[in-house]
């Protein structure tokens, strides 16, 4: 007996057997049924251990199958996103095979589709790209060999910038991506341009004028002339800006025609151009003498014809300035200058211009402290009825006395007050000291005041007389408004609803200086003056100019026929009066009746002569 | 070196050979029951004062090709030319079982130390952990083997006896010291894995608590059936193999101590580590027994000794493979038997755990569900 089963047989014998050696049979079988059971057991958990690793081999199946198909789907996604990245983006494995490379990299590498299928190599890759130069594969491959990361900029054989990125993979593989930077860098390089060139006409700006300036300063003579556009706001404002816009280009490519390669012409404000001429005075001035010309020939734009022109300062160098900011300020007084002499010209800077611009620019100061200072002072010159010599009213006339400078003429200082704006605020108050001073008068004496073209112009108007009335309580029927011919030019329409506002509250007007002006005699017809001014250059040869008094005469029969009363100013004789009545001249002013006195010396001159003033 | 048998049973007491007194070591195993019936510590001690008296409680002690469930068996040995010391450490639970281990090697360590055999209490340890330790110290010149006390499959109540006493939360290691003595060492499973490949998903030290994201207990019920109410004892029929992922071909196999319903958690008797491969095992009685076969003839192969000189034969086998075999038990034995041949002496004990060097590599591991063999011999 030498098997498994006889020697199990052999012990359960001997363990069922007592010390007498027979077997206890029901101890015996026991063992033999517990032997069966044992094996029963076993079999049955084997059994059980195969159904249920078959239950779990199949739930691991159909977990298994679930993961492939969300790889697959994870996949797909994959492939969507990587075929719609803005980047190109290639793979390789760490054999150097393409694992992967999505659309955007083939269209940047210029790869037909199959051209370079998974597996094919890194350098077969790159040279099957038509875009990328030898020294660029040359480059990538050694770059790639590191195995750093690492970023190159460089333009493909097709003109186009990218950015390619070389990264190595953990699992020894390699990632090559590109970026289209092209578009990036334009935009880039454009910013940079616009730093230093003006968008409109793309000359350079002010910034690389004095860049410019400067390095045509190390290299020897040359000059600085400064320009803008006569009447350009005009046509901006009614044309619109589109078409000023366009103006602009025009002038720019005429002016850029007439600078030489190695000269700058430069836009530094809205019509204002700068240009540096390499040499001295006569470069400078044949250059500004060109551009005066091309810039007043016609332009067409649109359909358009349009006219505008050109003043020019210049200002040369070392004479006038050896620093970019001195000679451009130097250029820009002779450029005032220009402008002051008529336009459409050029002036060369002088010292004096210097003297008269720092004058200028002082007298604008103590001007702007003057009304709060109570420095200004108004006179008074009597207007005379010619047929009795009786006094009709007052004109106001400005004083200024300067702490320093003692009383400085209204011809220095309105020419100032009227550029800057100031006439506004010294016009109102004019206003507000005449009107005030009128009411101590009697009733039957007017006050004229004059009113510069600036406040007609301006939105206050209305309110500063009205105010000026209220606060004074004169009769609006007392107050006379002398205006110009030239301030009823600009603006016409505007000036008339003013006007005919401060009609309405019975304001008188006057025309003053009529005859030396543009005098158009549609105003008479859009506006009922009540009185014509004529002026005093007509007055003076009054007895001995044919002219004067032909002048006079007609003027006189305008005034007749419309039933608008005249008044000439600057009588000073009595023949002047005598021939002034003959031409049924209504009314006078001048130094013949009396000089313009203060307001004490007014009221002095009415009580003495309760308004009965004769010829002194 | 002469190896001599000792027994004790219930009604006929101690069966002791003549040169009991001349021996210098007496290795004994009985369950916990007859180890204190017997008062084996003591009563060995006394009769052989001179001898180093190392023993543990088992599910069955294994002499001579049979197994005895309800006694005590024993060797009594004299080595002629071999010193022995005998050290013990206290484990206090598994996660002071590497220091038990170091404790045990640093008091081993000395010259002539040639190998060591080490019992450790069975239920409140990291056997992986212990074996680690001792190997630590000793490194993997000096070969240590043993196992872990049993108490049947229950796992609740171990006795290591070192001298005069046995008690549970002990180790004791016996060094071998010498240029006489002669050593070997085999394992042998015969479990297979099956099912499919799972993943360590949440583990600390020795507990698994899940297998690809689901409780481990749960696993083991679903295999078991209605055998499920016997646990954790009839874990031991699915035994677990595992392996770290980055060495897949180096696999260990586990036995289960303990369970935790609450949790749905099972210690291990040695480490389970997180991200690790998992795949169940089963076994049956012919691969259980070829398994037992192979450790023979291997370990037979290890020692180089003429046939002339008595050989011992420390057989470790785990409690597992006895569940499974049921009475067939005796069949393992007597496949080593028939394979290292008669004359050498069989004496060991089934344990919740078995300790050998690692065939690749030498150093003392952690086996389950495995018969292994320690050879012990003096050179002439």
């Amino acid at each position: 007996m030498n098997s498994a089963a006889e020697r199990l047989f052999q012990r359960q014998l001997a363990a069922a057997s007592g010390a007498g050696g027979a077997p206890d049979p029901i101890r015996l079988g026991e063992l033999v049924i517990g032997a069966y059971t044992e094996a029963e057991k076993d079999r049955r958990r084997t059994e059980q251990a195969a159904q249920v690793m078959a239950i779990e081999l199949e739930e691991v199946n159909v977990a298994l199958e679930n993961s492939v198909a969300d790889l697959r789907a994870q996949n797909l996604r994959f492939g969507l996103a990587l075929d719609n990245m803005a980047n190109g983006l290639a793979l390789f494995d760490n054999h150097g095979r393409l694992v992967v490379c999505n659309r955007r990299q083939h269209e940047l590498l210029e790869l037909r589709e199959g051209q370079v299928p998974p597996g094919c190599m890194f350098e077969q890759f790159l040279h099957s790209s038509p875009v990328l130069s030898a020294d660029l594969i040359t480059e990538t491959l050694r770059l790639a060999g590191t195995r750093t990361e690492g970023e190159m900029l460089h333009t493909y054989l097709n003109q186009r910038d990218v950015r390619l990125i070389l990264r190595p993979t953990p699992d020894g593989g390699t990632l090559l991506s590109c970026e289209d930077v092209t578009e990036r860098n334009r935009a880039l390089a454009r910013i940079a341009f616009l730093a230093y060139h003006d968008s409109l006409t793309e000359l350079p700006n002010r910034a690389l004028l004095r860049e410019r300036l400067e390095q045509a300063l190390r290299r020897g003579p040359c000059a600085v002339l400064c320009l803008d556009l006569d009447g350009f706001k005009g046509i901006n404002d009614t044309l619109g800006h589109a078409m000023g816009d366009s103006l602009l280009r025009e002038v720019t490519t005429r002016l850029r025609r007439q600078v030489r390669a190695n000269e700058t012409l430069a836009r530094v404000g809205g019509d204002e151009f700068a240009a540096v001429i390499v040499g001295g005075m006569a470069a400078a001035t044949a250059a500004a003498t060109r551009m005066i010309e091309t810039v007043g020939a016609q332009f067409s734009i649109d359909g358009q014809i349009l006219n505008t022109g050109t003043s020019i300062g210049i200002a040369v160098a070392p004479t006038d300035g050896q620093t970019p900011e001195d000679l451009l300020r130097n250029a820009d007084m002779a450029l005032y200058r220009a402008k002051a002499d008529g336009r459409g010209c050029h002036r060369a800077f002088d010292v004096s211009m210097s003297t008269a611009m720092q004058t200028r620019q002082a007298l604008e100061q103590d001007l702007r402290l003057a009304l709060a200072a109570g420095q200004f002072e108004l006179y008074y010159q009597s207007q005379v009825r010619v047929q009795d010599g009786r006094v009709t009213g007052f004109e106001a006339l400005l004083r200024w006395h300067h702490p320093e400078r003692g009383m400085i003429r209204p011809d220095h200082f309105i020419p100032v007050a009227e550029e800057t704006g100031l006439i506004v605020q010294i016009g109102e108050w004019v206003l507000r000291e005449a009107c005030k001073e009128a009411l101590r008068w009697p009733d039957t004496i007017g006050i004229a005041v004059n009113v510069s073209p600036v406040q007609l112009r301006g939105s206050k108007l209305h309110q500063a007389v009205a105010d000026a009335l209220h606060v004074s309580g004169l009769s609006a029927d007392r107050l006379e408004l002398e205006i110009t011919e030239t301030a009823m030019l600009k603006d016409s329409a505007a000036t008339l609803d003013v006007m005919r506002r401060l009609r309405a509250i019975g304001v008188r007007f006057s025309m003053d200086d009529f005859g030396t002006g543009y005098s158009s005699l549609n105003y008479f017809q859009s506006f009922p003056f009540d009185r014509i001014k004529i002026d005093r250059s007509f007055i003076r040869n009054l007895e001995t100019d044919g002219k004067s008094l032909a002048i006079v005469r007609a003027v006189a029969g305008l005034g007749s026929s419309l039933g608008i009363p005249i008044i000439a100013e600057g009588v000073e004789t009595r023949a002047q009066v005598a021939i002034l009545a003959a031409e049924k001249c209504c009314y006078a002013q001048g130094f013949l009746f009396s000089r313009p006195m203060s307001a004490s010396m007014v009221l002095g001159l009415l009580e003495a002569c309760r308004g009965d003033i004769q010829a002194a | 070196m002469i190896v001599e048998k000792v027994q004790w049973q219930r009604q006929n007491g101690w069966q002791v050979g003549d040169s009991l007194s001349s021996a210098n070591l007496i290795l004994y195993f009985g369950s916990a029951a007859a180890l204190e019936a017997s008062n084996a510590p003591m009563e060995l001690s006394e009769r052989c004062p001179d001898a180093v008296v190392f023993g543990c409680s088992t599910a069955a002690g294994i002499l001579d090709g049979e197994v005895d469930e309800t006694g005590l068996v024993g060797v009594a040995c004299h080595f002629n030319a071999t010193g022995l010391r005998l050290v013990e450490a206290d484990v206090a639970d598994a996660a002071a079982s590497a220091d038990t281990g170091r404790q045990l090697g640093e008091a081993l360590r000395g010259d002539g130390l040639a190998g060591a055999f080490i019992l450790s209490d069975g239920v409140n340890v990291n056997g992986s952990a212990i074996s680690a330790g001792i190997s630590d110290v000793l490194g993997k010149a000096v070969p240590v083997s043993g196992g872990l006390a049993a108490d049947g499959a229950q796992f609740v109540r171990t006795l290591v006896g070192a001298g005069r006493t046995a008690r549970p939360g002990r180790a004791a290691a016996l060094g071998f010291y010498g240029s006489a003595i002669r050593m070997g060492h085999a394992t042998g499973g015969g479990w297979h894995p099956f099912g499919p490949r799972r993943r360590v998903t949440r583990s600390h030290g020795c507990v698994l608590e899940e297998l690809d994201g689901k409780p481990a207990l749960a696993l083991y019920e679903r295999y078991l059936q209605e055998e499920a109410a016997g646990l954790p004892g009839t874990a031991l029929f699915f035994p677990l193999m595992v392996w770290d992922p980055q060495a897949p071909e180096r696999t260990v196999v586990r036995t289960v101590l303990s369970i935790d319903r609450a949790v749905g958690s099972m210690t291990f008797a040695g480490d389970v580590p997180e991200g690790w491969g998992a795949q169940l095992m089963r076994g049956n009685f012919d691969g259980i027994v070829d398994g037992a076969a192979g450790a023979g003839q291997r370990a037979g192969k290890t020692l180089e000794i003429p046939g002339t000189c008595q050989t011992l034969a420390l057989l470790v086998s785990c409690v597992g493979r006895r569940l499974l075999l049921g009475q067939r038990v005796a069949e393992e034995l007597h496949a080593v038997r028939a394979a290292m041949g008669p004359d050498i002496r069989q004496i060991g004990f089934y344990s919740h755990g078995e300790i050998a060097p690692d065939a690749a590599t030498g150093v003392a591991m952690l086996h389950n569900q495995t018969m292994t063999i320690t050879l012990l011999s003096e050179a002439p």
